[in-house]
């Protein structure tokens, strides 16, 4: 990650970094496992048709989760694409929301750098924290959209 | 050193079907032909990708679709890779999309003029203009500027 002056650090390539892998719309998403509460499959979701900002609700605990769902450029959904089969709850400081996935993967990447967002795409709405450069397989490297549950719940409340 | 005689070198880009714009020889480091695009969400709609290029994320900037306010279809095209300094002096790379392989061309002072009125949204990005072999006026491209902030639409 960069440090406070955003210089670039590099992860030691002996270093695992656990990941969950978030796919929808046909983007990938990167996030710390550390926040994901669990997968819940889409038949739990209630729909809410009135309320324009996220799907519908889920109940975990006889707690209300919002359920959103985003397009590849992460603008608000208010249809359900026929390919959202799970649902993935992340845990924020302000409360539980979760997201709708075409597949939710755990990974263990290694070999990951970790750069801030280029400043000349900058904007305050990139729901992004970092890019990250990162070895996918022995033919070569990938670019990660890395983001956290802080990340997205302040996106998601804009 | 520049000399009237034989001037300095730049490497004219065309962006688009009417617009050249220049960098000096050095700073065009390398050309990337049908690279692999990848979508920022939400990034401005002129500089929407990255490409990996030699273990570096690339930010692609499409000038022309920043000029013309126009969404551009996405296709895969030649990149120019452009080298600038940071303030910490390291050595950072932004690409620029083209519609044709870049021309080396000799620059002499004499050549520079001013930019016209219909170029006047290039100012911004320029240090200054001057006048190709063939007539066509060429904005000399500021890439310290380009990359290290935010432009405005």
């Amino acid at each position: 990650m960069s440090d406070n002056n955003g210089n670039n650090t590099t992860i030691h390539p002996d270093m695992a970094y656990h990941v969950s892998r978030l796919s929808f719309g046909g983007i990938e998403i990167l996030m710390p496992q550390t926040e994901i509460v669990s997968i819940e499959s889409v038949y739990e979701l209630e729909r809410d048709k009135e309320n324009k900002k996220y799907l519908g609700l889920i109940y975990k605990q006889g707690v209300k989760v919002p359920v959103y769902c985003f397009s590849a450029e992460m603008k608000v959904l208010t249809y359900l694409p026929e390919d959202r089969f799970q649902c993935v709850v992340i845990r924020s400081e302000t409360g539980d929301f979760a997201v709708l996935c075409n597949e939710i993967k755990n990974v263990v990447l290694s070999d990951i750098r970790f750069e801030p967002i280029p400043k000349c795409m900058e904007n305050a709405s990139v729901p992004l924290t970092h890019l990250c450069l990162y070895k996918e397989n022995e033919n070569g490297m990938k670019i990660g959209l890395v983001t956290n549950a802080a990340c997205l719940n302040e996106y998601i409340n804009l | 050193m520049e000399t009237e005689t034989n001037g300095v070198a730049a490497w004219l880009m065309q962006i688009d079907r009417l617009t050249n714009l220049a960098v000096g020889q050095y700073e065009l480091v390398h050309i990337v032909d049908q690279p692999e695009y990848t979508p920022i969400p939400q990034a401005p709609e002129y500089c929407k990708h990255v490409i990996i290029w030699n273990d570096n994320i690339v930010p692609v900037m499409n000038i022309s679709s920043w000029v013309t306010g126009e969404v551009q279809p996405e296709d895969s095209g030649i990149v120019a890779i452009l080298v600038y300094k940071s303030p910490q002096e390291e050595f950072l790379y932004g690409g620029i999309k083209l519609s044709n392989t870049p021309v080396l061309e000799r620059v002499n002072n004499n050549q520079q003029c001013a930019l016209p009125e219909s170029l006047a949204k290039l100012k911004l990005i320029s240090i200054s203009c001057f006048k190709s072999s063939d007539g066509d006026v060429v904005p000399i491209l500021d890439v310290t500027g380009l990359f290290s902030k935010k432009i405005s639409a």
